[in-house]
């Protein structure tokens, strides 16, 4: 009896022992992380991937503020070097102390991954020197005056040097140099299936919410709204359009969104050589001069297009209408740029002034595979246009060879991320003049060059402060919009879907992280 | 003899090589892998770099010949968006696609053959025209509608089964499997049945003729005669008489199958050899594109060589023509 008694009492003291339950997130995305390597390819399933593992020096809040990362303090000395305060106490996932030399192996490596797509280098543009002053504090040179730095370095990934040295893309991949300082340590990479990833218990950001973590890939939409219909992931990213509205009215399933930083704009190329092909007269004849070199027909094109409706019926309200490429509320977002009202007289008469009365002829080209929607917007671009007489057709054109064309288009659709949280990455890469050696251009495939907005660009860049640059760079934005150099259509909105329990702060940038992920 | 399969080895050699540089010259026209990859923020150096890398600056028939050098060495190169070798890559997918075909066609056996006997066996009834109408669905519906309605009836409405994935797999012989584990199992129900859909009803028209046609021969009647159970003259005499064309037709379908694996793949999200060339092509990753197809070539080459070889061996009249 008495040891019955005893036997009770110890499996009753062994039930109550048992460890809470292992909490585990799944997670349905529709894009591919190809690799775990952070500084192999700046894409933006990559880029989640990166953020779980790695920590940068300076971070992003959901909403694009910057955050002290792994860098608490930083602050310019003079004008071209700066001083970043490294936390205290961090460790890689392997225990080893993190330390300022590692900053300094990092932006060396990420300049430079061999056989990479990369794409890290032009958030380094500005830097010419790291040094490790001592363990806890890294000085940066640059070339010229760089207040964006902080925001820039905030795309870098901190890699470890005793790790990382020596090691290439698939000592990343197979977990041997995935040693992070992150919230979430690597457990498998399996390329196109899943990435598994386990808590850092050690991590300075504080407690996460999760033991385990995977990242399933399902890239169709419908795929994703099955499985977290069915229960058999948590959270999703990206619905597609139509199902919003269902997943919306679903029990037990919530839906949150957010215009992303993604602008979907028009970009014309005032060239004559080969957009000429594009480009006919009234009556099929060809045209000495293009007639997109004039900003009276930049103007028109814009003023010809209903963008609310544009986002009303064909984006279904997944985005949002917008005549600047940033969403409200970003740095050198301008509330009086006003989203452009259709006005079809006006633009007529600008076409006549500018020698078109009759209009012309244009090809719109447009991805068929990369934008939500993206053919049929340009569809109901083409028939706007075709009602002021410029009689528009439409190409849609998968990626692979839309892209290796683009720069013989004479108008196309594009979609830009705007990585920098601000004007400057369409400033300078897009809309600068071609120029390798002031780094201006190199995404510029059109051929527009406006040397007073190079100018004011260099100038608004080299401000240290934030009112003043923020104030410079929206004047450039304003002269940019109205040489038409650029036609902002809208911004698309980011959405989860998750099970109810569950919250996640949407954010502007597209990234899932499972860090964030919390219960309710 | 020896001689005759040295040529046609030599042949095949030649077809293999006409078909890579058909490949390279296609893939050349399709784009350019740098402007397809290349992020908005990549610095004028970071592109030169890149084309340095992938040869891209090289004239192109010096990228044919490092192309061909690097095909004789068994190197089809590496993965421009993945960076691991491009066969390493799709062989690791090839046992996902293989399980998931093979499987559909054991599905297609397993329901189609039972299907076709009750059908065959009174052709007039309620029962057999309700499956020979039915067979009609199974080779007409799409299979991406058909994928998508099975989740929504098994995973999203009764919960029964998970809507995509492959579940846990067990390593045998260094390959991971899923049909070992319960949970893998039934991860690979699902696809595997929308895919053997059409071979179900397939199987079940085949089968269904075959045993009309058997149960009004000669060794029917003789059986009947004989007074042997029905049941044993359908299971035991007729049904291996109609397994002949269905064995035919079933081994030829294998191919087929996991050619249409592309589709199904896409639906569940299976990891398989399908969804890593679809998004191979969308990427234009070339290496990896490459060495999917060179597989398929040199896979058809090798069975055709065995289908000549064999027939040789068993038809005396194509051996004695040839010499």
């Amino acid at each position: 009896m008495k040891f019955r008694r005893i036997l009770y009492s110890a499996l009753c003291a062994a039930a109550l022992a048992a460890p809470v339950a292992a909490e585990d997130l799944t997670i349905g995305v529709g894009g591919t992380a190809t690799s775990i390597d952070p500084h192999f390819y700046n894409a933006s399933p990559n880029n989640s991937i990166a953020m779980q593992i790695f920590d940068r020096l300076t971070e992003r809040s959901a909403a694009g503020k910057l955050l002290p990362g792994l860098a608490e303090t930083w602050e310019p000395v003079g004008e071209t070097e700066w001083l970043f305060t490294l936390r205290e106490g961090v460790k890689w996932h392997d225990g080893v102390a993190f330390t300022a030399d590692d900053v300094v192996f990092t932006f060396d490596r990420a300049r430079d991954v061999p056989n990479s797509p990369g794409g890290f280098g032009g958030f380094l543009r500005a830097v010419a020197k790291v040094e490790a002053v001592d363990d806890r504090t890294v000085k940066i040179t640059t070339h010229a005056p760089s207040p964006n730095l902080p925001g820039d370095l905030a795309n870098i990934a901190i890699v470890s040097r005793h790790a990382g040295e020596g090691a290439d893309t698939t000592d990343y991949n197979s977990g041997k140099a995935a040693i992070g300082t992150g919230a979430f340590r690597f457990v498998e990479f399996r390329q196109g299936d899943q990435i598994r990833l386990e808590r850092n218990p050690d991590w300075w950001g504080g407690e996460v919410a999760w033991d385990n973590v995977t990242y399933r890939v399902i890239s169709s939409a419908g795929g994703r709204t099955t499985a977290i219909l069915a229960g058999d992931v948590d959270i999703i990213d990206t619905p597609a359009a139509a199902d919003i509205a269902r997943l919306q009215g679903t029990d037990g399933i919530k839906v949150t969104s957010t215009p992303g930083l993604r602008v979907i704009y028009l970009i014309s190329s005032p060239q004559t050589g080969a957009p000429m092909k594009f480009i006919r007269g009234p009556k099929g004849e060809e045209l000495a001069e293009n007639p997109l070199a004039d900003v009276r027909v930049r103007q028109a094109l814009s003023i010809a297009l209903n963008r609310e409706l544009i986002v009303d019926r064909i984006m279904e309200g997944t985005a949002k209408a917008s005549g600047q490429w940033l969403p409200e509320g970003a740095f050198s977002y301008s509330p009086d740029i006003a989203v452009p009202v259709q006005d079809l007289e006006k633009a007529k008469a600008l076409l006549a002034e500018a020698g078109y009365p009759d209009g012309f002829q244009l090809t719109v080209h447009v991805p068929n595979d990369r934008y939500p929607n993206a053919p049929a917007v340009v569809q109901a671009v083409a028939q706007m246009w075709t009602r002021i007489g410029v009689q528009t057709s439409v190409e849609a054109l998968p990626w692979t060879t839309y892209s290796a064309q683009m720069k013989d288009f004479a108008v196309k659709l594009v979609g830009l991320g705007n990585a920098t949280f601000d004007a400057s990455s369409m400033l300078i890469n897009v809309l600068g003049t071609a120029d390798k050696e002031r780094g201006l251009g190199a995404s510029n495939d059109t051929g527009y060059s406006n040397p007073k907005l190079d100018e004011m660009t260099a100038a608004a860049l080299t401000i240290y402060d934030d009112a003043e640059r923020e104030k410079a760079l929206i004047a450039a934005v304003k002269v940019a919009l109205d040489d038409g150099a650029v036609l902002p259509l809208y911004q698309q909105t980011n959405t989860w879907a998750m099970r109810a329990g569950l919250a996640y702060e949407p954010r502007i940038d597209e990234r899932t992280l499972a860090k964030d992920v919390k219960p309710e | 003899m020896t001689l005759w399969i040295f040529q046609r080895l030599l042949q095949a050699a030649l077809v293999a090589l006409a078909m890579a540089a058909l490949l390279f010259l296609a893939l050349q026209l399709i784009g350019s892998p740098v402007e397809t990859l290349l992020p908005a923020e990549a610095t004028h150096e970071e592109r030169l770099r890149l084309i340095r890398d992938l040869g891209l600056d090289q004239p192109l028939h010096i990228q044919f010949l490092m192309f061909l050098k690097g095909m004789v060495q068994g190197n089809l190169g590496v993965s421009y968006v993945f960076k691991e070798p491009a066969v390493a890559l799709i062989l690791s997918r090839l046992p996902a696609t293989l399980e998931l075909a093979l499987f559909a066609v054991l599905l297609s056996l397993i329901i189609g053959l039972p299907l076709g006997l009750i059908a065959g066996r009174r052709p007039h009834s309620l029962t057999a025209q309700t499956i020979m109408t039915g067979s009609i669905l199974g080779f007409s519906l799409p299979i991406f509608w058909v994928g998508i309605l099975l989740i929504m009836i098994f995973s999203v409405w009764l919960g029964w089964l998970p809507s995509s994935g492959r579940g846990q797999t067990v390593m045998v012989l260094g390959v991971g499997w899923s049909f070992l584990t319960w949970d893998g199992l039934r991860h690979l129900i699902l696809p595997a049945f929308s895919l053997s859909l059409f071979n179900i009803s397939m199987v079940t028209r085949l089968t269904e003729s075959g045993v009309r046609e058997a149960m009004s021969s000669e060794y029917v009647k003789f059986a009947r005669a004989k007074g042997l159970a029905p049941r044993r003259i359908l299971t035991v005499h007729v049904l291996k008489n109609v397994m002949i064309p269905v064995v035919t037709v079933v081994g030829l379908d294998i191919g087929t199958t996991i050619a249409f694996s592309v589709v199904t793949e896409t639906i569940f999200a299976w990891p398989g050899m399908g969804k890593i060339i679809i998004d191979s092509i969308a990427a234009l990753d070339r290496p990896v594109i490459v060495a999917y197809l060179m597989l398929v070539v040199l896979m058809f080459v090798l069975i055709n060589l065995v289908v000549d070889i064999l027939y040789r061996l068993l038809d005396p009249r194509i051996r004695l023509q040839g010499e």
